[in-house]
């Protein structure tokens, strides 16, 4: 199979870490009107981010030694990318709901988040795996394909925690953030379609 | 001795070498860091260079600690000065957040504590049920019984370790009126069913009030917890964050349109009155209703601080490009 061009695939990396940690901080943001900013709120969310990882991670990487392949990833990248776009319709209306159970501050935070966030993290983490695997075309360069990939990952994510804390939240909306990231993750899903389009012309 | 000579040439070359470039340096550094050099910063709390000197030398006029305690949400200091009053000190390098003297209890020390008890202008009946968002070190709850036994004094307060503080070393007392709840504020009112005659607001965290207790959301609970002759009163400290201060009093004014807004010396502290219905007055200086005639704090020179009012044109002028806080765009953290 021809190897895509590994700056796609590093890019596709840094873009989802940067909108996975982004997505992060405006959880918080977004729990906080409802359950406070305490600790609690903060490890739960954290939590259930670190979850849908980790099950992402897994899934990714079953999907990944079947099918690793630009469609699979443009697939991957637009359920996410829907969902935080579309967020500002979704969200309020759910904080509300779970609200209203009147449940314990602390199961009340999780539960939220997890019916908020878990799938589009899981989405998320699955992309990673299916990146390696593209990325290591020689089964020798598996270590460094595996390496490179979470770091550029790993570095999206620190410039998507630093951009989003430090500026977004304070030049716009929380309702224009998800806009925003959502937006970074459709120009990923761009990014699959077009080199897809290209590569199947060849 | 050739050796020996030219060894030694090299050493003294590399150490003066060494020793310049450290002395450049110290002169560079005492130079550009000239503000800090000051013994007290922009807050009165120690400088850099001060700081530095106190590790090592401790400073004969630094308060003495009661209690150094880490909780869930600050580094919790109680100290006393050397009058032997308790200061509560949440964050190291932070100023006082409750002063109390032991030696006489039931004075009010603080500003802003003094400000608060403006609120007996607009009472005009015994309150029966008050809450405090932030206990603090519990001085206004300690007055409001004090002076009302049969009120229902609820509190929410984020940290747990701060009501047990409160009693051990600023004369908080617990009794079976009073409930304390731990927990976040903005959680609380939101479950709140209860009504109250007044709600004291006064919560932060180490740089800031969380952006959730700054809202027009949040105010709107609070308007609606409220009785129709109930008062909210918040303390808002300054943070040097005038375009905070300016949409914050605009976003209370736009759930509160009777909002008087009053400047503590120095304007350390704006103190907030929002009654739900009536207006402020100022104008009269003695408490309105019969027993509240009855209370006396000598420290408390109403007159004086009802001058400190600020008028509508002055309130209009601050807040004129400010924006409203809202739950979905609220940047109190970098607001200026």
């Amino acid at each position: 199979m021809p190897a895509v061009n590994k700056h796609i695939l590093y890019a596709i990396a840094f873009l989802t870490g940067f909108a996975l940690m982004g997505y992060e901080i405006l959880g918080v943001r977004v729990l906080s009107p409802y359950y406070g900013g305490s600790i609690y709120v903060w490890g739960a969310i954290i939590t259930v981010f670190l979850a849908g990882l980790a099950i992402g991670y897994a899934q990714g990487g079953n999907i990944a030694d079947r099918i690793a392949n630009l469609n699979v990833l443009r697939r991957i990248i637009l359920f996410p990318a829907l969902l935080i776009t579309t967020f500002p319709v979704y969200g309020q209306r759910i904080c509300k709901l779970i609200y209203a159970l009147e449940l314990d501050s602390r199961a009340g935070a999780l539960l939220l988040s997890m019916i908020l966030f878990l799938i589009p993290c899981i989405f998320l983490g699955a992309v990673i795996p299916i990146l390696v695997k593209m990325l290591a075309v020689d089964s020798k360069k598996i270590g460094s394909a595996a390496g490179n990939i979470y770091a550029v990952s790993t570095a999206g994510s620190i410039a998507g925690t630093l951009f989003t804390s430090f500026f977004l939240i304070s030049w716009l909306s929380v309702t224009k953030c998800f806009l925003l990231l959502g937006l970074l993750l459709i120009a990923c899903w761009l990014v699959c379609v077009i080199f897809q389009s290209k590569r199947s012309k060849e | 001795m050739n050796l020996i000579a030219r060894t030694g040439i090299y050493l003294m070359k590399k150490y003066i070498r060494t020793a310049v470039f450290i002395a450049a340096l110290s002169l560079v550094a005492a130079c550009t860091a000239q503000e800090k050099t000051s013994a007290t910063n922009s807050r009165g709390k120690p400088g850099f260079w001060e700081s530095v000197n106190n590790f090592f030398l401790p400073h004969p006029e630094q308060r003495e600690v009661l209690l150094e305690k880490q909780t869930l949400y600050f580094l919790v200091t109680v100290e006393k000065g050397e009058n032997g009053w308790h200061h509560l000190v949440f964050n190291p390098n932070h100023g006082s957040q409750g002063i109390w003297n032991p030696e006489s209890p039931d004075e009010l020390i603080s500003n802003y504590c003094k400000y608060t008890t403006l609120f007996l202008q607009c009472a005009d009946q015994y309150p029966r049920r008050v809450l405090f968002v932030g206990l603090g070190a519990g001085i206004i709850p300690r007055f409001i019984r004090k002076h009302f036994p049969a009120t229902i004094i609820d509190v929410i307060e984020i940290d747990g370790e701060i009501p047990g503080i409160a009693e051990q070393y600023f004369g908080f007392r617990k009794d079976d009126k009073t409930n304390i709840t731990i927990g976040d504020g903005r959680d609380f009112i939101n479950r709140n069913k209860a009504q109250y005659d007044i709600i004291f607001i006064d919560a932060y965290n180490a740089e800031n009030i969380p952006f959730q207790l700054t809202t027009e959301e949040f105010y709107r609970k609070i308007r609606a917890a409220l009785t129709p002759g109930g008062l909210m009163t918040a303390n808002v400290a300054n943070l040097g964050k005038p375009g905070f201060m300016a949409g914050e009093i605009k976003t209370v004014q736009s759930i509160f349109p009777n909002l008087a807004v009053f400047v503590c010396p120095g304007r350390t502290n704006y103190i907030l009155f929002a009654p739900v219905n009536r207006k402020f007055d100022s104008v009269a200086i003695k408490p309105k209703c019969d027993e509240l005639e009855k209370i006396s704090n000598p420290e408390l020179d109403f007159r004086a601080m009802l001058n400190t009012r600020m008028k509508a044109e002055e309130i209009k002028e601050m807040t004129g490009g400010a924006m409203i806080l809202k739950d979905d765009f609220a940047p109190v953290e970098t607001m200026k």
